[in-house]
Parts: structure tokens; C-alpha cells; sequence
């Protein structure tokens, strides 16, 4: 793989986990709503840990603080 | 599988890993990414994977058919044969159960009540996308654009690409089949557009289209009755917003993927509602459709090359037919009746005041951008009520004024407001903001991007609401 191909799957990767550190919840839904399959309980197990680690650290509280603000703003 | 899904981000990394990493050997990469579209399109029901297949094989076969026929009539029989076969399958999908239901209620109305057995098929997502992609390859074939392709893997992967293949833009066979002869190469510029598409395509969709959804349109379109004539006529704009943003959100997305994957696939939209006419609405509306539309129906039917009447009758009946394949509805009919009417209305007007440079009806420029934007309005009342009794009484009450309590706020008139305002934007300003990004450093489009995801995130409301035109 060429340079540039390898930096635009770093910048993929990157944003990749930048929204699974603010938006892990996301991550819980997904895993709720997968089609059953052999690995659900693990993934699901995965995303729920991820989930705990992020809202110990403080990351869900930032995320959940503007998404009240923004829908306070549009009344939604 | 919905792009702005974790499906769709964990699906995307594999597939441009894995596209690129087989970048040396061409015809892997070709079957790699056929099968990665059928992936893509076997999420919703993988029973319809053997359609899409079928479309591919048919036109395939037509197109060698034709190019091998000794005679211009066997061609001629082939294409109509290719054609109709297309139209076949979209109309017993699409059209069927809307036909026998309509024949039924027609006859009961005559007193001639009969058991009809009633259609209702699952409708296969992007049918009347790929079915019209299907119908270009063989008429360009035909027409000696493009030669028939030896390979049916390259026009299956032509038909069933991902990017475009649930909801456009629909890409000519003549564009796309050119550029899988050659090895393709990821720039600068196509990944710094590739990312700002698809930054601006999610905002646009997950921001602005799905708040006016979920705040204001859907609830004053599901019961007009229940509001006053001021939330009527802003739902409608707020509607005329909704809809620019997700469609012309997911060609946005579409178009930057692509390009992520080394394709290039035209604009579908250009700022749709600064037009001063009808005519130029269509030149910046859903472009990848109306070009189709001018080609393969509107000027094969003699275009405006008959004089004044057979030209208001080819307007008419091309958008009448561009209503119904948005759907099988009467609001869909007259939404194209009322584009295909004015649209015929302007060319008489313009023909006998020779005023073709001003805006709509001969009017000074300004003027028409206002009577266009508001006949489009009322085009859209049509297209997004749910049947043609609620259209009626979406108008019936915002013509007589009615009052009730007010729902419209602040914000949400900024939610129409500032996009209707950006698009009298210069264009050069996401031009710049593509070059600055693509001259820059691979750290400064990591920052662009997972920032805009980021605030995306932030910023939406919660949940995926399907694209409009999903369901076309």
C-alpha cells in the first residue's frame, strides 16, 4: 500500500476510535440490535465494558451535557 | 445498510483496505468490490441479491446482443426487448399491486365489484436506481457510446457499485465502465473531497434533514388539520429543506465515497432552489435523474424538435412518468403533472415573449427565483403527504388561513433558514476548503474529519432515520 493510502486509513481508523471514546453508547445500541449470531454475547459484553470504562473516565458525561444542550435549543 | 452506521464505518474500513490492498491485481480488486456491493445490498434481504443479479445478466446479454446483430431492426428489437424487460420487473415490484388496487376501486365505483387478488411485494431497495442504470448501458451500446462490455462482472459491478446503488446518482454507463479499465489512483484532491463529502453529506442528513423530521414536518404532515396555516406553509418549506439535505446528503456521501475508492461520479446537485425557472431546477435538481429523463425519454420522443405543442407534450409526459417513478401514487402524478404543466406553461410564455434568459414566465430574475422556489413548494405538498386526501387538506387549510396555536420556533426557522440562505453561497468556499485540504498535511484532514464526525455525533438527534429515497 502507497503512503497515502496507508495515512487515509489512519485517518479512518483514528476518527474511528475518537467516536468510540465519546460515543460509546452508540456502540451498546449496535450491539443490541445486531442479528443473533454465535459472538452476540461477547460483543455485546465488549461494548458494555467500553461503555463502563468511557463513563468512569468522564467521556459519556461530556457527550450527553451538549446533546442535552443542543436539544434544549431545538425543543425537540 | 445505512451509511451513517457503525455497519456501514466497520463494512467501509475493510472494504478500502481491502480494495486498495489488491490494487496490483486488477481483476481481484473488480470481483472484490462486486462482491462487497452484494454484501452492501444483501444487508436489507439478501432474496434480492438474485434480482440485481438478473438485472446484470439481462442487460449484459442485450448489450452484447445488439452489438453483434447484423441489422440497425434487430438491434432496434433487441434494446425495445432489453427495455421492456427492465420495465417489467420494476413495474411488478413497484407498480402492480398500485395498478390492480386502482383497477379494483374503479370498478366497484361502476358498480362491477369483483376479487381481485391484491399485490403488496416487499419493494427491493434502488430498483428503479439500478433498473434505469440497467436501461442506459444498452441503450448506449445501441447508440455507439460506449462498446459492449465482454466482461458481465464489469457490468454487474457497473450496476451494483455500492456507493450509488440504493439511492443514486445514477451513474451513465459511458461515465463509469471507462474508468474500470484502468488502474485507479487515490490524490490529495480525492481524499480531501472524498472526506469533506462525506463531512458535509452527514451533517446535512444527520443535522439539519432529521431535526426538521423528528421537530416540525412529520407531525404537521401527519395531521395538517391540527395546525395553523403559518406552521402549514413553514412545514412545507421545512420540507423543501428536509428533502434537498437528505437527498443531495446521500449523493454528497455516495459521490465522496466513490472517490475514496478511486471513482469518479458527477454532481447530482447544484444549489436546486437559487433556479429562476423550472427549467433551471431541473438543471440543479436530482441532475443525475433529469439528464436521464432528457435522454432516454424526453428527447427519444421528440424533444422540442416537432414545434410548440408536441414540445408541451413531450414536457408533460416525461414528468408525469419522472411523478411515477418516484412511486406508485397519485401524489406522485400530480407532483409530476404540476413540474411537467409549468414546465410546458414557461416554454409557450418564454417562446412568445422571447424572454429566455430572464426567470420563469418571462419575469426579472429575482422574481422568479421567489415564484420558482414556491411552485416547487407546492409540487412538494403533493410528494410528501401520505395520500392525495391529506395533500388536500394540507391545502384546503393553509389557502382559507387557519388559525390555531403556533409550533414554529426560533430555532427551527433557523433550520430552514440557513440552509435556503447557503444556497445563494459562492461554491468556491468548499472548493477552497477541499484544496486547502488536500495541499495540507495528512494530520490536518485527520483533524477535519474526526472533528466533523465528532460534532456530527454530538449534534444529532438520536437514532437513524432512513433516506427519503430509500423508499424509490
Amino acid at each position: 500500500m502507497n503512503r497515502r493510502i496507508t495515512q487515509t486509513l489512519l485517518i479512518f481508523l483514528g476518527s474511528t476510535v475518537l467516536l468510540a471514546l465519546f460515543n460509546s453508547a452508540s456502540l451498546v445500541t449496535w450491539a443490541y440490535d445486531l442479528d443473533p449470531g454465535p459472538l452476540n454475547d461477547q460483543i455485546l459484553q465488549a461494548a458494555e465494558g467500553w461503555h463502563m470504562i468511557m463513563e468512569n473516565l468522564g467521556l459519556v458525561t461530556v457527550t450527553e451535557m451538549i446533546r442535552d444542550h443542543v436539544r434544549h435549543f431545538i425543543d425537540v | 445498510m445505512l451509511f451513517p452506521t457503525v455497519d456501514f464505518g466497520i463494512f467501509f474500513l475493510i472494504v478500502f483496505a481491502v480494495s486498495w490492498a489488491l490494487i496490483n491485481t486488477e481483476h481481484l480488486r473488480k470481483y472484490f468490490l462486486l462482491a462487497a456491493s452484494y454484501v452492501f445490498y444483501g444487508w436489507w434481504d439478501w432474496r434480492f441479491c438474485g434480482l440485481l443479479a438478473l438485472s446484470s445478466l439481462i442487460n449484459f446479454t442485450a448489450g452484447r446482443l445488439v452489438e453483434n446483430a447484423e441489422s440497425v431492426s434487430k438491434k432496434r428489437a433487441i434494446v425495445a426487448s432489453a427495455v421492456a424487460l427492465n420495465l417489467i420487473i420494476l413495474g411488478i415490484f413497484k407498480y402492480l399491486g398500485w395498478f390492480l388496487e386502482s383497477l379494483s376501486d374503479v370498478l366497484i365505483s361502476v358498480g362491477l365489484e369483483r376479487d381481485i387478488p391484491l399485490f403488496d411485494l416487499v419493494l427491493p431497495v434502488g430498483i428503479s436506481f439500478f433498473t434505469f442504470q440497467g436501461i442506459s448501458y444498452v441503450v448506449d451500446v445501441y447508440r455507439g457510446k460506449i462498446a459492449a462490455e465482454k466482461s458481465p462482472f464489469d457490468v454487474a459491478l457497473y450496476i451494483s457499485f455500492f456507493p450509488q446503488l440504493v439511492a443514486g446518482p445514477i451513474v451513465r454507463a459511458a461515465e463509469f465502465l471507462p474508468q474500470l479499465k484502468v488502474k485507479p489512483v487515490l490524490t490529495d484532491k480525492m481524499v480531501a473531497l472524498g472526506l469533506v463529502l462525506i463531512a458535509v453529506g452527514l451533517f446535512k442528513k444527520m443535522i439539519i434533514a432529521n431535526y426538521l423530521a423528528v421537530a416540525y414536518v412529520d407531525n404537521i404532515f401527519f395531521d395538517p388539520e391540527s395546525y395553523n396555516w403559518i406552521d402549514l406553509l413553514f412545514a412545507t418549506y421545512a420540507y423543501a429543506v428536509q428533502i434537498y439535505c437528505d437527498f443531495s446528503g446521500y449523493s454528497d456521501i455516495a459521490i465522496g465515497v466513490a472517490a475514496l475508492l478511486g471513482y469518479r461520479f458527477n454532481e447530482n446537485f447544484n444549489q436546486p432552489y437559487r433556479a429562476k425557472s423550472l427549467q433551471d431546477f431541473w438543471r440543479r435538481w436530482h441532475i443525475s435523474l433529469s439528464t436521464w429523463l432528457r435522454d432516454y425519454l424526453y428527447i427519444p420522443l421528440g424533444g422540442n424538435r416537432f414545434g410548440g405543442f408536441a414540445t408541451y407534450r413531450n414536457l408533460l409526459i416525461t414528468m408525469l412518468l419522472g411523478g411515477i417513478w418516484h412511486g406508485a401514487a397519485w401524489t406522485f402524478v400530480i407532483w409530476g403533472a404540476i413540474h411537467g404543466g409549468v414546465l410546458a406553461i414557461d416554454r409557450f410564455i418564454t417562446n412568445l415573449s422571447g424572454k429566455g434568459e430572464r426567470g420563469i414566465f418571462g419575469l426579472p430574475a429575482i422574481i422568479g427565483v421567489f415564484v420558482t422556489f414556491h411552485i416547487v413548494c407546492l409540487a412538494w405538498i403533493f410528494f410528501r403527504s401520505e395520500t392525495l386526501d391529506v395533500a388536500l387538506i394540507y391545502l384546503e387549510r393553509l389557502g382559507s388561513l387557519a388559525e390555531g396555536e403556533l409550533a414554529l420556533t426560533v430555532p427551527l426557522l433557523l433550520l430552514i433558514a440557513l440552509p435556503l440562505a447557503a444556497q445563494f453561497a459562492p461554491k468556491i468556499w468548499m472548493d477552497n476548503l477541499t484544496a486547502k485540504l488536500a495541499d495540507g498535511s495528512a494530520l490536518g484532514r485527520f483533524m477535519f474529519f474526526a472533528a466533523s464526525l465528532l460534532a456530527i455525533q454530538w449534534l444529532a438527534p438520536e437514532g437513524v432515520a432512513p433516506f427519503i429515497y430509500f423508499q424509490f
